[in-house]
């Protein structure tokens, strides 16, 4: 007969196996765990004590025969479920039950009226129920961290479209005035004037231009920033384009004997699918700021293709950038020295908002070299052929077309403008350029005009009363008489993506921005008007 | 040192004085707000700059801080969830210390790494209780008087409690009498 491993005197047995109980040869409890012994009394008959779950027939006699075999009991007193195996003793005389409490929970268990101490250390039950609790906990930190996420994230959407609110708004409202002083700026250099005046008129106008970027380059950075900046895809001419950015800065070029020019590669597209206003912002700006550091020589935009892809690389012969200074070209607010900003005005922000603009288009600007002996930038970006949509281009109110006029003497522009001040000042520009003008206070008047007399072009507010810009093109397009097709452009003071979206959407032609110089409503002007004309 | 106790000391700095409160200290501690994780394993150094911050923010001692936190444990561990647990761990204050340690060895199994502190309970002749209390982190030991007040107040009883410093083998004592 094998010797037992180990011996249990009844006080170690009720303290191993707190629930475990040992029936003897009467059929009676010899000794009940420490547990079980708070809920049942030692002499009350195991029949009694326990209602046997498992095996469902012979009660806890018939299953005392089979050794090893599991037995699930419910304390009778308090219904705790038990499970455990039995252990055959003295040949089956006697036996022993070695059971654990059932629970699920660590709630259970509470309520159950169980202790820790009435799981003994080779049960993992409370191991398990921990670790259920712990799965529990980490459930609940991962959902209160993504609602306090969810939280900061609509706080931070909120507070952007604030800001955007508040930079929409600002920037409306100072469009407006400065609209009107850089607009008689520009009609007063017209007039006679002596040295000090000339000098002094010079000096506003100057601090007119710098106060119109740093506010275009403030929104930009700003929409940048909030990765508001939508890029349109619409066809256009990318050599006009670049034409037109030269030509922005050929007179303050010439003035200081500089040239600007622009060269054409082989190869490049004359109508590509991209967002001409955002490549000609970029484009003006490395122009502008190669006009502005070349004293003497000449500033060339040099266009070429290379696969789907487009490069302007602007060579100037100008002083070129300080090497110290060329890795941080690009970081926002920063020149190549301080005195720059009081030399040569900017805000520090032009080359930071083209790289970025050049990347939302899937290209880059670069500094190719720079040497005293003059600076090389490249912009490239991918495009897309628009052949596909030229073909049905027959309906657009507002085809692509080379300037055809080069004077506007003579030419009708109805203006459409309720702010008085601007109207006023469209009025004055516009005859000076020569055009005959008619005023109309809101989108209403505009209709009524278009539909009795033609005009070569209409300059439209979008932002009036009663009829507002929008609706007006609408409706001359919809007109039944033959000029309905003249160009429309938008001029606002509105500067975000979705003022033109509403003005192209509405059949407009062009975008003018307020504030507006003489020399911009000149291009605009020589770049809608038919050269035939719509008026008669 | 586990998320569990850098949330409470969070919860206890909100709790007890606000969460501008607990913005500054976390600030100075160096700790950013995306707030811990309970089952996250976070350096000790945390907990203590948590401590230290606070001490300096409130110009609080750093003992009289663990203290006010210790008592806040037990309120908090209930909170948590594992109010069952401390409940099973008996009805009187001198089961609930002895089950300390099987407590932890059994938290162990879900908390990996976890380094907990050991409590042995002594009864004297006269009735009152030695507690040593050993830990591998250092000054810890007015945090444990803090505990102790707080299972006090759980057990609804009087506890006197004395800390009489270290034994010759290192390990801190309190003398613990109830009265009344």
């Amino acid at each position: 007969m094998d010797r037992a491993p180990i011996s249990l005197g009844r006080a170690a047995f009720q303290r191993s196996f707190p629930f475990g109980f040992v029936v003897g040869r009467d059929g009676t409890f010899e000794v009940v765990g420490a547990g079980l012994a708070r809920r049942i009394a030692e002499e009350t008959h195991p029949d009694i004590a326990f209602e046997v779950v498992q095996p469902l027939t012979g009660g806890l006699a018939a299953a005392s025969k089979k050794c090893g075999t599991i037995v699930c009991l419910r304390v009778a007193a308090d219904g705790l479920e038990l499970k455990g195996e039995v252990l055959c003793l003295d040949g089956g005389e006697r036996y022993a039950v070695l059971a654990t409490p059932v629970v699920r929970t660590l709630d259970e268990a509470r309520e159950s009226g169980l202790q820790l101490l009435d799981f003994p250390p080779h049960d993992p039950t409370p191991d398990r129920l921990l670790s259920m609790q712990a799965a529990s906990t980490a459930l609940s930190d991962a959902r209160a961290l993504s609602e306090k996420l969810e939280t900061a994230l609509t706080e931070a959407r909120a507070a952007v479209e604030a800001k955007s609110r508040f930079l929409a708004v600002m920037s409306h409202e100072l469009r407006t005035p400065m609209n009107g002083v850089g607009s008689m700026v520009d009609l007063l250099m017209g007039t006679e004037l002596v040295d000090e005046q000339r000098e002094v008129l010079s000096t506003i106008d100057l601090c007119a231009r710098t106060l119109h970027v740093l506010v275009d380059d403030i929104l930009d950075y700003s929409k940048l920033e909030a990765d508001g900046v939508e890029l349109e895809s619409i066809p256009f001419d990318p050599v006009a384009v670049a034409e037109q950015a030269a030509r922005l800065f050929e007179v303050s070029a010439q003035e200081r004997g500089v040239e600007v020019s622009v060269e054409l590669r082989p190869g490049v597209p004359r109508r590509i699918l991209g967002d001409p206003h955002r490549v000609r912002q970029v484009l003006s700006n490395l122009v502008g700021n190669a006009v502005k550091f070349t004293e003497e020589g000449s500033v060339t935009l040099v266009l070429a293709r290379s696969g789907e892809r487009l490069s302007a690389t602007v060579v100037d012969t100008g002083v070129g950038i300080p090497e110290s200074a060329q890795p941080t070209l690009f970081e926002p607010f920063t020149q190549a020295d301080v005195s720059t900003t009081r030399n040569h005005g900017g805000t520090g922000l032009g080359l930071t908002i083209s790289r970025e603009l050049a990347r939302l288009m899937g290209g880059d600007v670069s500094l190719v070299e720079s040497s005293e002996r003059g600076t090389t930038f490249r912009f490239d970006f991918d495009f897309e052929h628009a052949e596909a949509l030229a073909a049905t281009s027959e309906a657009d109110p507002c085809p692509a077309r080379p300037s055809g006029i080069d004077d506007l003497a003579g030419r009708s522009v109805l203006v459409v403008e309720d702010n008085p001040t601007n109207r006023l000042v469209a009025q004055r520009l516009l005859e000076k350029l020569g055009v005959a003008v008619t005023l109309a206070e809101d989108g209403a008047q505009a209709i009524e005009e278009v539909a009795d007399q033609p005009f070569d072009l209409v300059l439209m507010d979008l932002m009036m009363p009663n009829v507002d810009g929008a609706t007006a093109a609408r409706a001359i397009r919809q007109l039944d008489v033959e000029w309905r097709g003249l160009p429309i452009i938008a001029f606002t003071a509105g500067a975000f993506d979705e003022d033109r979206e509403v003005a192209a959407s509405a059949g407009m032609c062009g975008f003018l921005q307020k504030p507006v110089r003489l020399e911009q409503l000149e291009a605009v002007l020589l770049e809608h008007i038919d050269v035939h004309g719509h008026a008669a | 040192m586990y998320g569990l106790v850098n949330r409470a000391i969070e919860g206890f700095v909100c709790q007890k004085l606000g969460e501008d409160v607990w913005t500054r200290i976390r600030t100075r501690a160096g700790v950013d707000g995306a707030g811990f994780v309970s089952m996250e394993r976070y350096d000790d150094a945390v907990t203590y700059g948590l401590v230290a911050a606070a001490s300096a923010e409130l110009g609080m001692d750093p003992a009289e801080i663990l203290e006010a936190f210790g008592e806040y444990w037990t309120v908090y561990t209930i909170e948590e969830g594992y109010g069952d647990l401390l409940q099973m761990m008996g009805s009187t204050i001198d089961e609930f210390l002895d089950n300390l340690d099987s407590m932890h060895a059994r938290i162990g199994g879900t908390m990996p790494g976890l380094v907990p502190p050991s409590f042995r309970r002594e009864r004297q002749d006269d009735g009152s209780h030695l507690l040593f209390y050993s830990s591998s982190r250092e000054g810890l030991a007015p945090m444990v008087i803090g505990l102790l007040k707080g299972l006090a107040q759980r057990f609804e009883i009087q506890l006197e409690i004395e800390h009489l410093g270290p034994d010759e083998s290192g390990a801190d004592r309190f003398l613990l009498r109830e009265i009344g």
